[in-house]
């Protein structure tokens, strides 16, 4: 069968797998005093002071319906911006967001609320703004107050709530209201454990159920389980976007090296060089395929200094894929009093102590205990055995079973 | 803001040239949202007198002061009760004709205001929600609109019990629309320029107490052509959009004639006009200004 020339353009028909769409959006305000009084305008006092600060600069991301993005990023790298930006709260200065269906912005639980009505007239006033007609919000109104879980506050005025308390009212109304698109801004955050838990199943849930989720968090490992992509900004920029644990590992070393960088004087930290470590080979001792748990991983660490280093060494650690350490570490000091010109290290770990999973294996070169080089590798550790979810804990221990 | 593809009505798109708003655009974004403009409404009025023994109550209590107040100062203490229409059955009453001014003004004086500060009001909320900024302006008119026609109420009660109530009384319901629609009109135009420099606001409610002494509320119409000479001045009082509402309001409860065409006419064409231009000025700026960008 021949196809003749399509009716519909591609790229449209493309359009309609994506609930979010932006494209180069960036967000400039204003900073400094604004004037709020005609004499300061007049005296022209605060326009001088203002200068432009770009929020959120050149970001694109395509999430699929159904779909979760996580966005990560330290304070003021721009993700509640951008959360706003995909909202229609701000528009943005540049580019275009293209949303399909029905959007909810959790961008503080319980926005919107008014004090002094009570817990359950808010609920259904927050179903009357997004539409949904009274017979449904007294469908869903038991099971808002199951989830809010706050007992007979439900028929208090609002203002009488903990922050708390208004947080996990605000999730469960905001749960309830359909939406298609979320958009959640640092929600689990609040409340207590086992609020945050089951805000992260209802998440969850919503997601298997077909809404689209775009989630800002500091929960990391959270993110990292849940989200099919991860955006992560820094200074309004894309430092990464795309497989969770790719783009999680990456923002943690960043965020270690400028702790590191934080701790040192401005001058140390642009001394050091990635360069000087010239070579990375970690592969398989045992001859086989990938990196497995219990058997023997092979080293090779070229370097290539030009300026002599004091007391040189070489130190080694694994961090998790989500950032979190690993009690591994190796350091290597036999390099002699000082140290110039280029060499080819090689180690070897008997037995991989790790367990299945996405590691990073950070390699450090310090002069007289300052460092003045590093580098990641990416380290995937299989198991023998098992062929999927990595296990729990950190370390595999050495035990022995019986079967009786 | 949101701009709406025709083809795919699910599809919101959100980019830079979509801000400046056209009154149309504003208009039907709007209607979209009108189960939200509709939920404040809800919202504001069954806050208003939360807290309050008597409730509702107040808003009858409140002209009925009013009218006492005025009357006793003006009617009584000042004498400005000379120089009334002459009404049908020789009926003369400084009250009545004081209270129908009052009530018309009323519904103006609190549209304006309440519209004047809405955009204000609502900057916490917008960045947390997304809304059409004149949302919150539409529903404080329609709070007004419902909370002040008790007033009504008082000012046909008033009438009754006097024994001079007429069918002709009607003509105050499309008088407090179009009072409702002069407010929105000037709220509207005021609010943006208020979000910025809190001193507009200041301004106007001095502005609004000038107003209330200079169209005729608690004097009498006559007094325009016995007290002042300047035939300019006196057309500019006169025809004045809110002596004119006045003026026909009265000419439906006190007087007991229906208003002329021509009137209405001239109501109908300056309260578009002013909520024309209100609107306009609103759709252009109020974007902007919510972000804080100007």
């Amino acid at each position: 069968m021949t196809q003749t020339a399509h009716e519909a353009p591609l790229d449209l028909v493309d359009d309609h797998r994506y609930a979010i769409e932006a494209s180069h959006v960036s967000k400039r305000f204003m900073l400094g005093s604004r004037s709020t009084s005609i004499k300061d305008r007049l005296t022209g006092f605060s326009d001088r002071a203002r200068t432009e600060f770009w929020a959120v600069r050149d970001v694109s991301v395509s999430v699929e319906k159904g779909s979760m993005l996580g966005v990560i990023g330290r304070n003021g790298s721009g993700k509640s911006t951008f959360l706003r930006t995909l909202g229609g709260i701000y528009r943005p200065t540049e580019g275009e967001v293209r949303i399909r269906g029905r959007v909810t912005a959790l961008l503080e639980l319980g926005a919107g609320f008014h004090p002094e009505l009570t817990g359950r007239e808010n609920a259904y006033m927050n179903g009357a703004v997004v539409g949904l007609s009274r017979d449904y919000m007294d469908d869903v109104m038991g099971a808002i107050v199951e989830m809010a879980d706050i007992g007979t506050f439900i028929d208090a005025p609002v203002e009488t709530y903990s922050s708390g308390m208004k947080a996990r009212l605000g999730f469960a109304v905001s749960v309830q209201l359909q939406p298609e698109v979320l958009l959640a801004d640092e929600i689990t955050a609040v409340g207590d454990i086992t609020f945050r838990e089951h805000g992260t199943r209802r998440m969850q849930a919503l997601r298997e159920s077909g809404v689209t989720i775009v989630q800002v968090s500091h929960s990391l490992s959270m993110l990292q389980d849940t989200c099919d992509q991860v955006l992560w900004l820094h200074q309004g920029e894309m430092m990464g976007l795309g497989d969770p644990a790719e783009v999680i590992a990456d923002y943690m070393a960043h965020a270690a090296s400028d702790t590191l960088t934080q701790a040192r004087s401005a001058a140390a930290a642009e001394a050091v060089r990635p360069e000087l470590i010239s070579r990375i080979d970690v592969s398989p001792a045992d001859g086989r395929a990938e990196p497995t748990v219990g058997h023997g991983l092979r080293l090779m660490i070229g370097l290539d200094v030009p300026e002599e280093l004091e007391r040189p060494s070489l130190r080694l650690r694994f961090i998790r894929g989500n950032g979190a350490p690993t009690p591994y570490g190796i350091t290597f000091a036999e390099m002699g009093d000082t140290f110039v010109g280029t060499a080819a290290i090689s180690g070897e770990v008997p037995e991989l102590p790790l367990l299945n999973g996405r590691y990073r294996l950070v390699i450090e070169l310090l002069s007289d205990g300052e460092i003045v080089s590093a580098r990641r590798v990416p380290l995937d550790v299989k198991s023998p055995l098992l062929d999927g979810d990595p296990s729990t804990g950190f370390i595999e221990l050495e035990s022995s079973w019986l079967l009786s | 803001m949101t701009a709406i593809d025709p083809g795919d009505p699910d599809l919101a798109v959100f980019s830079s040239d979509a801000g400046r708003q056209t009154v149309f655009a504003s208009a039907r974004e709007a209607w979209k949202y009108r189960s939200f403009i509709s939920y404040m409404t809800k919202r504001d009025l069954r806050i208003t007198y939360l807290r309050s023994y008597l409730g509702w109550l107040w808003s009858l209590i409140n002209p009925i002061a009013e009218v006492i107040i005025y009357s006793l100062v003006f009617g009584v203490i000042l004498k400005g009760n000379r120089s009334l229409p002459d009404a049908p059955n020789n009926f003369s009453s400084f009250p009545h004709y004081l209270i129908v001014g009052l009530v018309v003004f009323n519904f103006y004086r609190s549209t304006s205001s309440k519209v004047l500060n809405s955009f204000a009001q609502t900057v916490k909320l917008r960045r947390k929600l997304y809304f059409p900024p004149v949302a919150p302006a539409l529903s404080q008119t329609f709070t007004t609109l419902i909370q002040n026609s008790l007033e009504i109420v008082v000012l046909i009660l008033f009438f009754a019990i006097a024994g001079h109530l007429s069918i002709t009384a009607i003509v105050v319901i499309p008088v407090a629309l179009l009072g409702c629609v002069f407010g929105l009109g000037v709220g509207l135009l005021l609010s943006v320029a208020n979000a910025r420099y809190r001193d507009v606001g200041y301004l106007y409610s001095i502005f609004l107490r000038l107003f209330f002494y200079l169209i005729p509320i608690i004097w009498p119409l006559e007094f325009v052509d016995e007290r002042i000479g300047n035939k300019t001045l006196q057309t500019l009082v006169k025809w004045n959009p809110l002596a004119k509402l006045i003026e026909v309001a009265r000419d439906g409860t006190y007087l007991h004639q229906w208003p002329p065409l021509n009137d209405w006419i001239y109501l109908a064409g300056t309260s578009s006009v002013v909520l024309l231009i209100g609107w306009m000025v609103f759709a252009r700026s109020s974007a902007d200004v919510a972000e804080g960008l100007t």
